[in-house]
């Protein structure tokens, strides 16, 4: 029997035969996929992509492309419409690693209030030279947290911030009577309310964080990012920091991954991760374990386990036992 | 508080009274304020029999921060009542001479507490999820990928011990919970109300520990109390924190033991020497480096100003003074 054949990014998890069986791996070519899909992608019935990263159309034409599965939360630049049209799965890894980026959020809150990046490279150039070295921060306690988006992330967030005092609000789209802290009633709202705005949205709120609601958030207020870079108007943020319009910011992740931190390099009140927030050990298992077993069943005929909530009640078994 | 009625032999009185003070706090602009006469301390290099000499033995109270303290000397001082530390801690004031002179001794425990909590889990998170090391990474122009971060643990499940379990001790255990990190500490006295389990000895809590959290106090039984044993039991997936002071590390076996990876990384917040030199964590990018800023607020340093102050009025008003250090109690 021929066997299936699974697109996958280069660098995406382990690409370990353990991972895929014995089935042939294509990495993904580099550059425009359009020539790639008409001759070698015409065997593809399963893709691994992220899913903040946009596709060609070309490959949702793919005539065997049965599952594009997302290893993270988000699928938001997955063309829904044009999968249900042609008949692909979607399958997310939602709530995995949920702990892990609320722990680096966490981190990243502390950093930014408690100057820890700024003190260690300052110690770093040689730079420490009398007590009278380094300002005087802000005490956590009674300090307000503005979580945006209070998904499994955000309310990991909260949780682990009120240990330290903080008092707690959020804002989403959607109220949420089980949870145990206030919901203001709007982004702009909360940014005024916050001292640290923390966001946590998934990839499809774009651009929301502007000029104005930086300037809600005011000159000493913090900004913290661990959801999707493209949340941010990464202009306004840069000019808000140069201008100290805001007192700082702790951003995970960015408009474009792997970023050129070179705009933010000057700034000393910001602290950068290279989008690990979830990238831990236990996680990236779980997400494996996950993935493996979709790709199982999918090839299997079998019913999917998480699939994107927008197409949970179409029918697959067509496409995927060919 | 109850003091004994020996620190309070001192009427109340009219005219300014003279202090001794760090010589930074001479300032007519210093928190002090007006309401004494400050005169600095005299400092390592000076001659205090000729500092004696020029500004008399007339002083009654002095102020210093506890890892400073006042010269040997002046605990001599025929009418000195009252040494009032700036900060928690009181490491370098001279408790059985002071008893012995009849000196109060106050610090200021209990304000800062949460603030070096705060930058403890702060440590403890740049520590274990490469923030610090990551942010330097970017500023360089490099972008790991986050696979490449793939031996990163979980923070959720590891077990998290504090040496200490003093006021930054519970403070730090209660902002570790919410992580879901399992808490156990060791101190020298059991503590029958504490929530945590004590481990019988520091070595077996180093060798229980994911990551050790060092929160007691400086002090000449804990002075280097980690060594390379302790470091060997914590092991080579093992964090260390340190908030407390640089001197209850062996700086040199911890240096030793983060070039040969025979722990994993560690965040510092004090040092052996203070300012500490760069030169000497220049090639160990398994560190988080802080100065010494745990307690540095706003808040706490307002409130540890406001009790010194009061503390001083108290004292010159024949009043009981505040916050006398547990050991003259």
């Amino acid at each position: 029997m021929e066997k299936p054949v699974i697109l996958a990014p280069p660098q995406v998890f382990r690409l370990q035969q353990r991972f895929f069986g014995d089935h042939p791996v294509i990495t993904y070519p580099e550059g425009d996929l359009t020539d790639w899909a008409r001759t070698e992608g015409k065997d593809v019935r399963a893709m691994v992509t992220w899913g903040s990263i946009e596709l060609p159309e070309i490959v949702y034409d793919l005539p065997r492309l049965g599952l594009i599965s997302c290893p993270g939360a988000g699928y938001e630049k997955i063309d829904l419409e044009k999968c249900r049209a042609r008949g692909i799965a979607v399958t997310n890894c939602a709530g995995m690693n949920a702990e892990d980026v609320a722990d680096v959020a966490l981190g990243l809150i502390l950093s930014s209030v408690r100057l820890i990046a700024a003190g260690d490279r300052l110690i770093r150039r040689g730079a420490w030279v009398s007590m009278q070295s380094f300002p005087l921060s802000r005490r956590l306690r009674g300090m307000k947290l503005g979580v945006a988006g209070f998904g499994a992330i955000g309310s990991a967030i909260a949780d682990r911030a009120a240990a330290f005092g903080m008092e707690i609000a959020w804002w989403g789209p959607r109220p949420k009577p089980e949870a145990p802290y206030p919901r203001l009633p709007d982004l702009h709202a909360l940014a005024r309310w916050s001292d640290v705005l923390a966001l946590a949205m998934p990839g499809n709120a774009e651009g929301v964080v502007d000029a104005a609601v930086l300037d809600a958030l005011g000159p000493e207020g913090v900004l913290v990012n661990v959801g999707r870079g493209t949340a941010i108007d990464e202009a306004a943020l840069l000019a808000a920091l140069r201008e100290k319009r805001i007192a700082g910011a702790g951003l995970d992740v960015f408009v474009r991954e792997p970023d050129n931190a070179s705009p933010w390099a000057d700034l000393e009140n910001v602290t950068l991760t290279p989008h690990f927030g979830g990238a831990t050990r236990e996680s990236v298992t779980d997400t494996e374990v996950l993935m493996q077993e979709n790709l199982r069943r999918f090839l299997a005929g079998e019913k999917l386990l998480s699939v994107v909530p927008e197409l949970a009640n179409e029918p697959y078994a067509a496409r995927t036992n060919t | 508080m109850k003091v004994d009625p020996k620190f309070l032999k001192w009427e109340p009185t009219l005219s300014r009274p003279r202090i001794l003070v760090p010589s930074v706090l001479t300032q007519p602009n210093s928190w002090l304020g007006d309401a004494y006469d400050k005169v600095a301390l005299p400092g390592p290099k000076d001659d205090v029999e000729a500092w004696l000499r020029a500004n008399g033995e007339e002083f009654r109270a002095a102020v210093t921060w506890g890892i400073l303290g006042i010269p040997d000397r002046l605990y001599d001082l025929p009418q000195l009542k009252l040494i009032s530390c700036v900060g928690a801690g009181y490491d370098a004031i001279d408790v059985e001479r002071a008893r012995a002179r009849g000196i109060a001794v106050t610090n200021c425990s209990n304000i800062n507490h949460e603030d070096v909590a705060d930058v403890a889990m702060g440590l403890v998170i740049s520590a274990t999820r490469h923030i610090a090391e990551a942010d330097r990474l970017l500023r360089a122009g490099g972008w790991k990928n986050p696979l490449a971060f793939h031996g990163v643990r979980k923070l959720g499940g590891r077990k998290l011990g504090i040496v200490g379990l003093g006021a930054i001790g519970l403070a730090v255990a209660e902002r570790a919970a919410p992580f879901k990190l399992e808490i156990a500490w060791w101190g020298p006295r059991e503590k029958p109300d504490a929530h945590y389990p004590r481990k019988d000895s520091l070595l077996a809590l180093a060798a229980w520990s994911d990551i050790l959290v060092l929160a007691m106090p400086g002090a000449p039984e804990t002075d280097r109390m980690i060594d390379r044993a302790v470091l060997d039991a914590l092991g080579p997936q093992g964090v260390l924190i340190n908030v407390a002071r640089g001197s209850v590390v062996d700086e040199d076996a911890l240096i030793a033991a983060l070039r040969a990876r025979s722990i994993a990384g560690a965040g510092l917040d004090v040092f052996e020497q203070e300012p500490t030199p760069a030169a000497r964590w220049a090639d160990l990018e398994n560190v988080t480096l802080t100065t010494h800023f745990g307690g540095a607020t706003v808040d706490s340093m307002v409130a540890s100003q406001q009790l010194v102050r009061d503390n001083l009025d108290r004292f010159f008003a024949g009043e009981p003074v505040q916050s006398l250090i547990p050991e003259l109690r």
